[in-house]
């Protein structure tokens, strides 16, 4: 079930007029549950069991973390983690590992290579994971503990919740239990912002349904052996389009997961901060999938050593890290190479640093800010051309077809469709830098609502294909 | 802020239904890609063609670029870049039209395609209410698309695409690098289940059709000389031969002379034309040789009755 069909808003809306009816104040999360395991089981309803079976570990875990023998917590912690790894790998690593290293064509390898990928494992899993370890952590302090109920029951109500709820089940953001759990509770309707529910969700399907889809139609250009006929600009431009068009797909969809959760009172941590706008490798991760790379901060850099063992030891913690936070994104080598590409800046941004000290790059804004967007969209080839010999057959396209004649129309088109992102940045840079207007300035909120008037308008109007979220496939 | 926001959508939409409705018939070709070409077609088929149409065609993108008026009079090209004949026929059943005339492309027939998510919306009966009440819903009138369509009008006149199209010259080095691509495709045998279960399918469609008193024609698209007779299309006429016997369905056999394509598949606009026109032929001596039988079965009845 799409954010985007007809379906997932009818159940949005029952939903919520279940969730307040005050004759239901009691069921609340039990209402969010039944949707959430609707909304998964619509998708893959034959995998339904993978999602409990992997809830029922978490459950399993975090409760004898705080309630079971003491000596053995951290058995359970590391058995928690375990379990919700080999989920993981068994289901989305086995065929990549099988084709890796066992025979070709051999029984398993196929076996493996058939079963279907469960939507959102990448991201329920290290839900689990931050669960599990959070637990751990803070097994000793009272106002976590207190979030693990002694009744097993009520724990598994909310185990269940946290990894399951609809919003942010199978694309993210990955919310961590220590973020999440304290938030758990009664909503009177009163909570609703709709304000920011209206804006986050118009904003969210915009750039989702407007930008990103249409985009994809465009960037359908981007298919070996067909992209060799095109110009070296052409080409360039379909990158670029792409990078507009993950960026879009992506922050949409975790727009339209915010403003879900905040229909029913819940808060999740924003996803980008406009990353586009970044004048360094550091800086663009702390803006782009800002939960999976806090997520890998916190649950693996750190543990790893971090920066604290010394110059050489940080810089394989940062490229294992990355390489590991690729992997992530899907199970082929080119998303290692990509998280490599990106563990590399980030390594070499970091060496330049500790050599010629961070005052030497405080200037050249703009000209930083290009070379990491460049780049990082040349790096999002790997994702659109999982193939790595099609990758640099676009490469040697651009550099070779310089003569070749412009595809007029599809260019104009990806400036069109990219030109909303463009903007949505331009415009947070320009309100960085002047004063910001008041809540009570009325032109300005007039302004703002004409503006989202027209992104409706065009949401009605103006949506491309329907097609899944680029990040369902992780 | 929410309330001006909605107010702002409804005189936009307003505005924009009032501007389709006296302007709408003057756009045309708003499509913005090929897959959005499609759905444009099928609303097209759906909401306007299928009213005045009665001959049909369907198939690829290989008999998309047949020319409908120079096959039969009120002939809808009704062909999907992408998709296959199996498409169409999906389509002209859920549309509730028969065709008098259904012309039937037989080499896509074993491509099966899973029915795009988009097919089967714009097909979708409250989709089509709301879509014939607001024809702004249609993808034909995307705000954008029309833009598009009014520049490229303003620019180089409605038949400007039409010119540059037929003066495109292929790219030769990579017309021999998709043939060769095509060669291994097309000489690697295709799945029997598969493929059984394609033509099962559209032989199904076209019985309900000629129930209901269309007329079908099987013809073949024209390809490279270098993989026509290749298994894969060989395979292809087969089952079409045994799919769709004659005389029950009628057959336009491939010309002799070969045709240029662009890629191995798709044949050059000017070649387009060229089959077009044969198939306009064929189709006439086929509906001569028809009424003959006709009324020579007639004499037969009334010398019998007699």
């Amino acid at each position: 079930m799409l954010f985007t069909s007809p379906e997932f808003v009818l159940l949005v809306v029952c939903t919520f007029v279940l969730y307040y009816l005050p004759a239901l104040r009691r069921y609340q999360v039990p209402i969010l549950i039944a949707a959430s395991l609707y909304f998964y089981a619509s998708g893959q309803a034959n995998l339904l069991w993978l999602l409990l079976l992997s809830v029922s570990i978490n459950i399993a875990s975090s409760y004898l973390v705080i309630y079971g023998n003491p000596a053995r917590h951290h058995l359970y912690a590391v058995l928690g983690v375990v379990g919700n790894l080999l989920i993981l790998v068994f289901f989305k690593y086995g065929p990549l590992l099988s084709q890796t290293f066992a025979a070709s064509g051999g029984d398993v390898g196929s076996w493996l290579a058939a079963l279907p990928l469960p939507i959102g494992i990448s991201f329920f899993t290290f839900q689990g994971i931050s669960l599990v370890v959070d637990t751990y952590k803070y097994r000793h302090v009272d106002q976590y503990r207190s979030l693990i109920a002694r009744n097993l029951v009520k724990h598994a109500q909310t185990v269940l919740f946290f990894k399951g709820f609809f919003p942010q089940l199978v694309s993210g953001p990955i919310v961590k239990a220590n973020f999440f759990l304290p938030q758990i509770g009664p909503k009177p309707i009163q909570v609703v912002d709709w304000t920011y529910c209206f804006r986050t969700l118009v904003l969210g399907y915009f750039l989702k349904m407007v930008v990103a889809d249409n985009l994809k139609d465009h960037t359908l250009l981007m298919t070996y052996p067909y992209f060799e006929a095109y110009s070296s600009f052409t080409l360039l431009t379909l990158l670029f389009g792409y990078s507009m068009q993950i960026f879009a797909d992506f922050a949409g969809y975790s727009l339209i997961a915010l403003g879900l959760a905040a229909l029913f009172g819940y808060q999740f941590p924003i996803n980008f901060n406009f990353p586009y706008i970044a004048t360094s490798f550091a800086d663009f991760w702390r803006r782009w999938h800002i939960s999976l790379s806090s997520f890998l901060r916190e649950y693996l850099y750190i543990p790893l050593g971090g920066n604290r063992h010394g110059t050489v030891r940080t810089y394989i913690n940062l490229l294992t890290t990355m390489v590991l936070g690729g992997l992530w994104h899907g199970a082929a080598w080119s998303y290692a190479v990509w998280g490599l590409a990106h563990g590399s800046a980030l390594a070499l941004e970091r060496f330049a640093g500790d050599m010629l000290g961070k005052s030497a790059f405080s200037g050249f804004r703009l000209l930083r800010g290009v070379l990491v967007f460049g780049y990082v969209t040349l790096a999002w080839l790997l994702f659109r051309l999982p193939d790595f010999n099609h990758v640099l057959a676009y490469l040697r396209a651009i550099v070779n077809n310089y003569g070749k004649p412009h595809e007029t129309l599809a260019i104009s088109f990806i400036v069109l469709y990219s030109l909303p992102v463009i903007l949505y940045h331009g415009y947070h840079l320009v309100q960085q830098r002047s004063a910001q207007p008041t809540t009570t300035d009325h032109r300005y909120s007039t302004r703002i609502a004409v503006v989202y008037g027209i992104l409706l308008f065009l949401i009605i109007t103006n949506s491309g294909s329907g097609g899944t979220f680029i990040y369902f496939q992780f | 802020m929410i309330w001006k926001s909605i107010l702002t959508t409804v005189l936009l939409i307003t505005t924009y239904t009032l501007f389709i409705n006296y302007y709408g018939q003057s756009i045309d070709r708003t499509a913005q890609t090929t897959g959005q070409r499609n759905l444009v077609k099928a609303e097209d088929y759906l909401y306007e063609a299928s009213d005045h149409c009665d001959t049909i065609l369907i198939g690829s993108s290989m008999s998309e670029r047949l020319r409908a008026e120079r096959l039969a009079p009120h002939c809808y090209n009704l062909s999907f870049s992408g998709l296959s004949a199996l498409d169409g026929l999906y389509l002209i059943e859920r549309s509730g039209h028969v065709p008098k005339v259904l012309f039937v492309e037989i080499n896509s027939i074993a491509r099966e395609v899973p029915v795009s998510l988009d097919m089967a919306t714009i097909t979708d009966s409250s989709g089509r209410r709301l879509k014939q009440w607001f024809p702004f819903l249609r993808q034909k009138y995307q705000p954008v698309g029309v833009l598009k369509a009014l520049l490229r009008d303003w620019q180089s006149g409605p038949d400007g695409t039409a010119e540059a199209i037929a003066a495109a010259r292929p790219d030769t080095a990579l017309q021999q690098k998709m043939v060769q691509q095509l060669y291994n495709v097309m000489r690697l045998p295709l799945s029997p289940t598969a493929t059984a279960n394609s033509f099962r399918k559209a032989k199904a469609y076209l019985s309900r059709l000629q129930r209901r008193g269309t007329t079908v024609i099987l013809f073949e698209m024209p390809i490279n000389s270098r993989l026509e007779n290749l298994l894969a299309p060989q395979t292809t006429r087969q089952y079409a031969d045994a799919y769709f016997p004659a005389p029950a369905y009628q057959h336009i056999a491939l010309p002799a002379d070969s045709f240029r394509t662009s890629d191995g598949i798709h044949l050059l606009y000017d070649e387009s034309l060229r089959y077009s026109n044969y198939l306009h032929t064929q189709y006439q001596q086929l509906a001569h040789a028809t009424t003959r039988n006709m009324i020579s079965n007639r004499r037969a009845g009334y010398e019998t009755t007699n």
